[in-house]
C-alpha cells in the first residue's frame, strides 16, 4: 500500500482526543491543527486556551470537543497561566503531563507577548503553540502584527492595506534562548505530529509556530485551506524548520519552488497588493530562505 | 483483464497505445508503459488454460467473415454470450492482417496462433481456406446462420495514379509484398527499394525490405511530423538504415520494355495551410524534379476494402459500409441472418485496437438483438468515460475487477490529479536489440518485461480515480468525519452528521477517488460520495 505521509494508521484510527461537532468554520486549519497536535501529544496533556478562535471552536459549556483537561484564561495570560499549572503538577509530582498553551496569533504576537516573554525568560517547562491564522479572525478579521504585508483585513481595507512586514516571532523566541523553537504546518501532517511527539521529551520552554489557514479570513474556498498552506511552504513564505538548542534543521525542502505571486493569487485577501510590494515581499522571502539554508548548513 | 481486452499478448505488441497518450503521469515524468504491461500479463497466461467464464449455448449461431482482429474479437465475445461461432477465412492461415500484414518482428506468428488455439478451445469453429464469395457465397451463409459479422478488412491498396504503375511487376503494393513474405512466397524486389507513403504499411514494408537485404528509401510528401506512422516505428526504421526523403512525391515512372524501372522521377513539395485532416497540405514545387534510384517501388498510401463479395446486399458509401450505433449493417434483399460489420470496413480509424473494440461492440449488440433489448438503452449502462469505450463486465453484471469512481462516465484528467503527492520515477523500458542485429531477423526484437520489471513499472501507476487507502482524507478531515471502514471492508465511510462539507478531503485526494456532489442537486441527499463502495 502506498503511503504519502509517514503517520501510522493506528494513530489515526485510535480513540480521538478531539471529538467531532466543534463550532469551527468549514475547512478550519486551527481545528485540523489541534487534532494532529493531540495525536502527537497523547492524553497526558492539559490545554490552556486564552481568547482566540479555539475559545469558540471547543463548544459552549457543558459541551467540550476535547477529551483532555482544558482551562480558559484571559487573552494576555496563556503563558503565565500555563506556567502556574506546570508548577502545580510539579508539586504533585506528575512530571509527565505536558502543559500546552494554545493561542492564536493575536494572543501571541500582540496581546500575550509580555507573558510569553516572561515565561520564556524563566525557561518554564511548558509548550507554547501559536496557531497562526494571520489576523484576529474570531472577532471578524482585524489586522494583527502577524498579518502579512499586502493582506486585506477589515482594519486594513482597500486603500490602506497592511504594508509592514510580519513580526518574526521565531527570532523573538530565539532571543530568549528558548531550547526548542519550530514551525509546522497543517499541510505537512507527518512533520507536525512528529514535532508534537518530540516536545514531550524536551525540558524547558518549547515554542511551535503553526500555520493554520482561515478560509473566511484568507478569502479562500474551504476546500483549499490545506492546499494554500502547502503553497505557503512551497513558496518559502512559511518554511518548515526547527531550532533545537541553537541548531537549525530545515524539515521540508520544497521539490518545486513557487513564486510568492502564485501563493498570493490563490487567496482573495492579497487582491489589492501592488506590484512593488509583491516584489519587496518576494525579495524578503528569498533573503530569509537563503539565511535559513545558511543557518542550517552551519555546524 | 481478458474480460475487457481479449488479446493482451497481441495488443501489448502492436497497439498504438492511445491509453498511454492520455496517461495522467505524462505531465509529471512519462506515461506508464501500459502496453508493455499488457504484453507481460498476456504472456503469463498458459495457452491451454480454459476460459473461466464459458457459458453453455443458447442455440443461435454466428458466422464471422474474416479472421482479423475485429473478427477474432467478435467471435470471442459472442462465444462468451452463448453463440455458436464459426470464423470464415479466405487465406490458409488465420489472423488476417495480424498474420499477413504485420511483420513477424512486431508480432511473432506463434502469438497469433496461440490466440486461435484458445478460440478453438472455447468451442469456436475455424474455417481457413474458405473465402466468402469464392468457396461459399454470401447468400449461403446468410441463410444458414442467425447472425453474420463482416470483418474482411482492407486488402486493396490505393493506386499512385501514375502512368506505368500497373505495367511493371516491380511496382507493387507494400501490403501485397508483406503478405507474400508472411506466407513464405518468393518476392522479386531487386536491390534498391523506394517506398511511397508515410503510414504504417509503408514503414512495415520498408523494414521488411531491409530484413530481406535491400536498401530502402521512404518517399513521403509531407514532413516527418505529419507522418501517420507511429513515431517509435519511424525511429526504429531509421535506426535500421531506412532512408527517409520527406517533402517529395513521385511524379512519373519510366519503364524499360521488360517492365523493369528505368527512372523514378519525384517532385519536391512544400507545406501549405492545414487540410481537413488538420495536417498541413503538401503543395508541389513546380519544376523541382529529381530522380530516385529504384529497382522496385512499394506503395503504402492507404488501403481500401474489397466488398464485391457482398453482391450488393449492403449499402456502401465512400468505399466503406455505413453502420448504425450497434454496428448493424443497412442490408438489401432478404435473408435469415441479421448482419453486423466491424474493423476497417466500417468508418472507424484503421487500428488493431479499434477493430477489437468494434468486435466487442457488435457481439453485445447482437446479444441485445437476440434478447430483444434496445442497444441504445444498454449503451447508456455500459459506457465508460466520455469516449466510445464500453464495458463487457458491466454488460454481464460481473463484479468490477477494479472499483472505479461510482460514475463510470467521469474521466479523471490531469487537472484532477494533485501532483504534489507524486514523486518522479523513471519509466521501465523494454529491452530492444541493437539495430544492426535486429535488421537481419524477423524474430521479435523486444523482450517482454520480467516479473520484477513489470512490478516496478506497474508501481508507477497513479491509480487515477481509484482509492488505494492512502489515508489522506482520514488525516486531513478537521471534523473527524472520515472513518476507516474496517478490517474486512476497503475504503472509508463519511459521517454526514458531523461533516461540514469543507471539501478538504476532495481537494487533497491525490487521485480524485472522492467525488463531491452538491447537496441540492444530489438525488440521495448526500453531499459526498466515496468511490470505494
Amino acid at each position: 500500500m502506498q503511503k504519502l505521509f509517514d503517520i501510522p494508521r493506528d494513530l489515526m484510527t485510535e480513540e480521538e482526543l478531539m471529538q467531532p461537532g466543534g463550532l469551527s468554520c468549514q475547512g478550519c486549519g486551527a481545528t485540523l491543527a489541534m487534532k494532529l497536535a493531540l495525536k502527537g501529544l497523547g492524553e497526558r496533556t492539559v490545554v490552556v486556551i486564552p481568547a482566540c478562535c479555539w475559545t469558540i471552536i471547543i463548544g459552549t459549556y457543558p459541551h467540550c470537543t476535547l477529551q483532555v483537561p482544558v482551562i480558559h484564561v484571559p487573552f494576555e495570560t496563556a503563558a503565565v497561566a500555563a506556567s502556574g499549572i506546570r508548577a502545580a503538577f510539579d508539586v504533585r509530582g506528575e512530571k509527565d503531563v505536558v502543559v500546552m498553551a494554545w493561542a492564536g496569533d493575536g494572543g501571541t504576537f500582540d496581546i500575550g507577548l509580555q507573558a510569553l516573554s516572561g515565561a520564556a525568560e524563566r525557561n518554564e517547562d511548558i509548550l507554547y503553540v501559536c496557531y497562526d491564522n494571520e489576523a484576529y479572525m474570531n472577532t471578524g478579521i482585524q489586522r494583527s502584527s502577524a498579518t502579512p504585508p499586502g493582506a486585506w483585513t477589515t482594519t486594513t481595507p482597500p486603500g490602506a492595506i497592511k504594508e509592514e512586514p510580519k513580526k518574526d516571532i521565531v527570532k523573538i523566541m530565539l532571543a530568549h534562548g528558548t531550547p526548542y523553537v519550530a514551525t509546522a504546518s497543517v499541510a505537512y501532517p507527518d512533520d507536525l505530529v512528529a514535532k508534537f511527539r518530540k516536545v514531550r521529551r524536551i525540558k524547558g520552554t518549547k515554542f511551535i509556530h503553526l500555520l493554520s489557514p482561515c478560509p473566511p479570513g484568507w478569502r479562500i474556498d474551504s476546500s483549499q485551506s490545506v492546499k494554500v498552506a502547502r503553497m505557503a511552504t512551497q513558496a518559502n513564505v512559511f518554511p518548515i524548520y526547527e531550532i533545537e538548542n541553537g541548531g537549525y534543521t530545515v524539515n521540508v525542502v520544497p521539490e518545486k519552488k513557487l513564486p510568492v505571486k502564485d501563493y498570493m493569487e490563490a487567496q482573495g485577501r492579497f487582491r489589492m497588493i501592488s506590484k512593488e510590494m509583491l516584489n519587496a515581499v518576494q525579495d524578503r522571502v528569498d533573503r530569509r530562505w537563503e539565511q535559513l539554508l545558511e543557518n542550517s548548513a552551519a555546524p | 483483464m481478458k474480460r475487457e481486452q481479449p488479446f493482451p499478448s497481441i495488443l501489448g505488441r502492436v497497439c498504438f497505445s492511445f491509453c498511454q497518450t492520455a496517461c495522467n503521469r505524462s505531465p509529471l515524468d512519462e506515461c506508464v508503459g501500459i502496453r508493455e504491461l499488457e504484453r507481460f500479463i498476456g504472456d503469463q497466461v498458459a495457452p491451454s488454460l480454459a476460459h473461466p467464464n464459458l457459458p453453455g449455448y443458447h442455440g443461435k449461431s454466428l458466422a464471422v467473415v474474416g479472421s482479423g482482429p475485429a473478427g477474432m474479437s467478435a467471435a470471442y465475445y459472442a462465444r462468451l454470450l452463448g453463440f455458436h461461432v464459426t470464423i470464415f477465412e479466405a487465406l490458409p492461415v488465420m489472423g488476417g492482417i495480424l498474420r499477413v500484414g504485420i511483420p513477424g518482428y512486431r508480432l511473432p506468428r506463434e502469438i497469433v496462433e496461440t490466440e486461435f488455439h484458445r478460440l478453438k478451445n472455447m468451442g469456436i469453429e475455424l474455417r481457413p481456406n474458405t473465402g466468402v464469395g469464392a468457396s461459399v457465397t454470401i447468400d449461403e451463409i446468410r441463410n444458414t446462420y442467425d447472425y453474420l459479422f463482416l470483418a474482411t478488412g482492407v486488402h486493396a491498396s490505393r493506386k499512385l495514379g501514375l502512368e506505368g504503375e500497373d505495367e511493371s511487376h516491380r511496382v507493387m503494393s507494400g501490403l501485397a509484398m508483406l503478405k507474400k513474405v508472411a506466407l513464405g512466397e518468393k518476392v522479386d524486389l531487386g536491390q534498391k527499394i523506394a517506398v511511397i507513403g508515410g503510414g504504417n504499411t509503408a514503414i512495415d514494408a520498408a523494414r521488411t525490405a531491409i530484413r530481406l537485404g535491400c536498401r530502402v528509401t521512404i518517399i513521403y510528401r509531407r514532413s516527418e511530423n505529419e507522418m501517420p506512422a507511429h513515431p517509435e516505428e519511424v525511429r526504429e526504421a531509421l535506426e535500421e538504415g531506412v532512408q527517409l526523403r520527406t517533402l517529395a512525391a513521385p511524379e512519373r515512372i519510366e519503364l524499360d520494355d521488360d517492365g523493369t524501372i528505368r527512372r523514378l522521377v519525384c517532385c519536391e513539395m512544400e507545406l501549405g495551410p492545414p487540410d481537413e485532416s488538420g495536417r498541413r497540405r503538401p503543395i508541389k514545387k513546380e519544376g523541382a524534379l529529381f530522380d530516385v534510384e529504384a529497382d522496385c517501388i512499394l506503395t503504402g498510401i492507404g488501403e481500401i476494402p474489397i466488398l464485391h463479395y457482398l453482391n450488393n446486399m449492403a449499402t456502401i458509401e465512400n468505399g466503406v459500409i455505413p453502420v448504425d450505433e450497434g454496428l448493424k449493417v443497412y442490408t438489401k434483399g432478404s435473408g435469415k441472418a441479421r448482419i453486423f460489420a466491424g474493423g476497417d470496413i466500417i468508418p472507424i480509424p484503421h487500428t488493431v485496437v479499434h477493430a477489437v473494440a468494434s468486435g466487442k461492440k457488435a457481439a453485445i449488440a447482437m446479444d441485445c438483438d437476440r434478447k430483444g433489448t434496445d442497444y441504445s438503452d444498454v449503451l447508456e449502462e455500459i459506457a465508460l468515460g466520455d469516449g466510445t469505450a464500453i464495458s463487457f463486465s458491466l454488460y454481464m453484471g460481473w463484479d468490477p475487477v477494479n472499483p472505479v469512481t461510482q460514475n463510470n462516465r467521469i474521466v479523471v484528467d490531469s487537472e484532477k490529479i494533485v501532483y504534489d503527492y507524486f514523486g518522479k520515477e523513471p519509466r521501465v523500458r523494454q529491452e530492444i536489440q541493437e539495430a544492426n542485429i535486429r535488421k537481419r531477423s524477423f524474430e521479435s526484437h523486444t523482450r517482454t518485461f520480467t516479473a520484477d520489471e513489470a512490478q516496478q513499472e506497474a508501481g508507477r501507476c497513479m491509480h487515477c480515480g481509484r482509492c488505494i487507502e492512502c489515508d489522506n482524507c482520514l488525516i486531513f478531515c478537521p471534523d473527524m468525519s472520515v472513518q476507516v471502514k474496517g478490517e474486512e471492508q476497503f475504503g472509508y465511510a463519511f459521517d454526514y452528521d458531523y461533516c461540514k462539507g469543507c471539501g478538504i478531503c476532495f481537494t487533497e485526494c491525490p487521485r480524485y477517488a472522492i467525488t463531491m456532489v452538491d447537496e441540492e442537486t444530489s438525488v440521495e441527499g448526500d453531499n459526498f460520495q466515496l468511490s470505494t463502495e
